[in-house]
């Protein structure tokens, strides 16, 4: 990964151009002036000044926004920080993450939300939106000063890694945040009934591994579901990855049920029966499921029914994955496959259009959050990315941007590659 | 260098070759001075992150029989470091030049992560029970408890009584039984059965009594409830009614039938301990049977002939 400061001018020449709005390709010329985009139009005349950068046959579309992403900073610095975590977005196409508040000691504090504001402008590689816990330590007990932690930055809140297993705290919590219009991130696991390492079936009674139910998601995300409706509250759901969670979200969205909910490319291209020897690369939380959970999920995809793709990235260390699979930690790195992966799945096998999941990258991430997307408009910043549909990418470990790789798409052969990224006055080649 | 990890991983031809080369070394068990020198020089390590004093001692006398060194570990549970210290086990067991590595430990795929880190060795790993995963060798060792007495194992009808969802032994005994061709049955009450069971192609009586007669080898399973988080039955009173083997029960059971169990008993709980003087009962031999296939195990595991 190379970072440069754009020169004066940059000239992208003969791109493709994604336009959200319009849904239509256009092969375009953009000029770029001190990190401004200054004219997009055809067969813009090169002058002397200017830089060229011929990206034929790339597609050109704005940054990325992550739902999803734990940076692991305060506490785990060993295993992400701000610096190389902010820099595996970028390499992922994203140009705005959310990082989550699970971290030691989590972010139920304004102070902590100030200071990750303030360190990621240091590195300003990409905008960085902090979501808080909605209960003080995440223990599902006192909410937090919610006020406090949206004057500092936060956008959301959300107790990941932990369900609020208290429905009257989690009442309270959505009641709280309603006033402050700040949305709550559902980590739906029944943890009384998940008490396992992966998903529960013939499979792990095969490797003896104790077992979740997928019922223990589809249980609490309907709670709170409905919790967040009884309050008219805002609600967003994590990583769903389970077919009986869709059937309930369908069932519940015909009904006028007022929610928005998101997944992990893992789930809808990995199952369940990946986790050969034990394989810790394959243990997440939610766990990978079946062949029938995938396909739901991808069906979810096409019928809109889920809003958002998020990357889920965990980072861990070797140590701690190259352990056997119970003590072993949940979670894989998922910045920099996330965009891939889901364009090989989704686009390349014609379940949705570039420009829908366009939609669930950025339009309808930025509408959860309630952000502005920064459009590929004359005038505005250039927030750029330059995806090359047509090559072909290895992802081997020494191109891994993220502090640890801990991920099971590890020398993967991907359809597609992100040439380029540019963002903040910088341009970031791969 | 192969290992005996699970049950899948021998073929039908292994099993029986492994059952000739026990009934051999059982001759050898029954000499005034059971010992051969086949293994002479050669150094194996069992390593029990579980205590089991049976297992352990069976595998180290099996090996002691074969003139090889054995050196025993054991770790109690608590003093262990979990995680991280399994990689520097690998690295001890590496500048210790041990020839063979067998493992016990709470949790299911231990010894495939033993077993993978070492694969460029020249050092075999026996799995001796991980987690509710699996307990191969005491499946060799039932399997061959029973070929004895019927050298034949199409058509026999097993069944299985305990917990079977949470029971290495049992994992391993359905797949070593429906490999070799038998016809597998299990009971117990719903919570002891794993998700999906139908998958397993196994026979669930929720009532063994009543088809009792039918079978040519009934297995108790010991009732493990240190492995379960909470209890999953009501009490043993009622688990020793419903599912204990009582001297009645043994009335129903064919003459030439087998009882089997892989210890150590909980006497009054799985079987009452009137059932222990009936002949049909060889939980003693299932002792004996063990050591002979420690050593047929570890034997062709030196010899690379499994
Ligand atoms: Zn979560
Ligand atoms: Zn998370």
């Amino acid at each position: 990964m190379k970072i440069e400061n754009l020169p004066e001018y940059l000239l992208l020449k003969n791109g493709i151009l994604i336009d959200l709005d319009k849904k239509e390709k256009r092969e375009v010329d953009i000029l770029i002036k001190e990190g401004k985009i200054e004219k997009i139009s055809k067969g813009i005349e090169k002058k002397d000044k200017f830089i060229i950068l011929d990206i034929k046959d790339c597609y050109i579309f704005p940054g990325l926004i992550d739902l999803h992403t734990h940076l692991r900073t305060p506490g785990r610095e060993d295993e992400e920080t701000i610096e190389t975590g902010t820099k595996a977005a970028i390499a992922g196409g994203f140009t705005k993450i959310c990082c989550l508040p699970n971290t030691e000691p989590p972010l139920d504090n304004e102070s902590l939300i100030t200071y990750l504001i303030a360190e990621n402008k240091k590195y300003n590689y990409c905008d960085l939106y902090p979501i808080a816990c909605a209960t003080k330590r995440r223990e599902g007990k006192e909410i937090c000063d919610y006020y406090l932690l949206k004057k500092a930055g936060a956008v959301a809140i959300s107790d990941d890694g932990a369900a609020i297993s208290s429905s009257q705290v989690l009442r309270l919590v959505l009641e709280y945040s309603k006033t402050f219009d700040l949305p709550y991130f559902s980590h739906c696991e029944d943890k009384e009934l998940a008490q396992g390492v992966i998903n529960e079936s013939f499979i792990s009674y095969q490797l003896g591994l104790r077992g979740i139910p997928d019922i223990s998601e589809t249980i609490f995300a309907f709670r709170d579901v409905l919790i967040a409706n009884y309050v008219k509250s805002k609600i967003h759901l994590c990583h769903i990855s389970s077919k009986k969670t869709i059937q309930i979200l369908r069932f519940l969205k015909e009904n006028n049920y007022q929610f928005t909910c998101e997944t992990a490319p893992h789930y809808f291209t990995l199952t369940e029966k990946d986790i050969k020897n034990y394989d810790t690369n394959y243990k997440v939380n939610p766990p990978l499921k079946k062949e029938e959970d995938k396909e739901e999920i991808k069906k979810a995809l096409r019928e809109g029914l889920i809003d958002a793709i998020a990357s889920d990235h965990a980072p861990h260390l070797l140590a701690e994955k190259e352990q056997d699979f119970e003590n072993a930690p949940f979670g894989i790195i998922g910045l920099e496959t996330c965009f891939l992966l889901s364009y090989e799945e989704l686009v390349l096998k014609g379940n949705l259009t570039i420009f829908e999941l366009l939609e669930k990258f950025i339009t309808n991430p930025a509408k959860i959050l309630g952000i502005e997307i920064n459009k590929i408009k004359e005038n505005n910043e250039a927030e750029i990315v330059i995806f090359s549909p047509k090559e072909k990418y290895i992802y081997s470990e020494d191109k891994v941007v993220s502090k640890s790789k801990n991920t099971p798409f590890l020398n993967k052969e991907f359809s597609g590659r992100i040439k380029a990224v540019i963002n903040k006055n910088k341009i970031f080649y791969f | 260098m192969k290992h005996l990890l699970s049950i899948n991983d021998l073929s039908e031809k292994d099993i029986y070759k492994i059952f000739d080369y026990a009934s051999q070394f059982e001759e050898v068990l029954k000499r005034p001075i059971p010992v051969v020198p086949s293994l002479r020089g050669k150094t194996i390590l069992t390593l029990f992150y579980e205590p089991s004093t049976r297992t352990q001692t069976s595998f180290t006398l099996a090996g002691k029989r074969l003139s090889c060194d054995v050196i025993n570990f054991s770790f109690s549970t608590s003093s262990i470091l979990k995680g991280e210290s399994l990689l520097d086990t690998v690295k001890n067991i590496l500048k210790m030049k041990v020839d063979g590595i067998i493992v016990r430990h709470s949790v299911a795929g231990v010894p495939h992560f033993l077993a993978h880190h070492l694969e460029k060795e020249n050092i075999f790993v026996i799995n001796a029970g991980d987690g509710i995963n699996e307990h191969p060798t005491q499946a060799l060792l039932d399997a061959y408890t029973i070929y004895k007495k019927f050298k034949d194992f199409n058509n026999l009808k097993i069944l299985i009584i305990g917990d079977i969802k949470h029971s290495r032994v049992a994992h391993s005994d359905i797949l070593i039984f429906k490999k070799l061709g038998c016809k597998v049955f299990v009971s117990c009450p719903y919570s002891f059965l794993p998700v999906e069971f139908e998958k397993m192609d196994v026979v669930y009586l929720p009532d063994f009594r009543e088809k009792l007669s039918d079978f040519d080898c009934v297995i108790a399973l010991r009732v493990q409830k240190e492995r379960h988080n909470f209890s999953y039955l009501s009490s043993i009173r009622e688990y020793h009614l419903l599912y204990g083997i009582k001297k009645e029960d043994l009335n129903k059971m064919k003459k030439n039938a087998l009882l089997m169990h892989p210890g150590p008993v909980n006497w009054e709980v799985e079987l009452s301990y009137e059932v222990l003087k009936d002949e049909r009962c060889v939980i003693l031999d299932q002792v004996f049977n063990g050591v002979a296939i420690r050593m047929a195990i570890i034997f062709l595991l030196f010899q690379e002939k499994l």
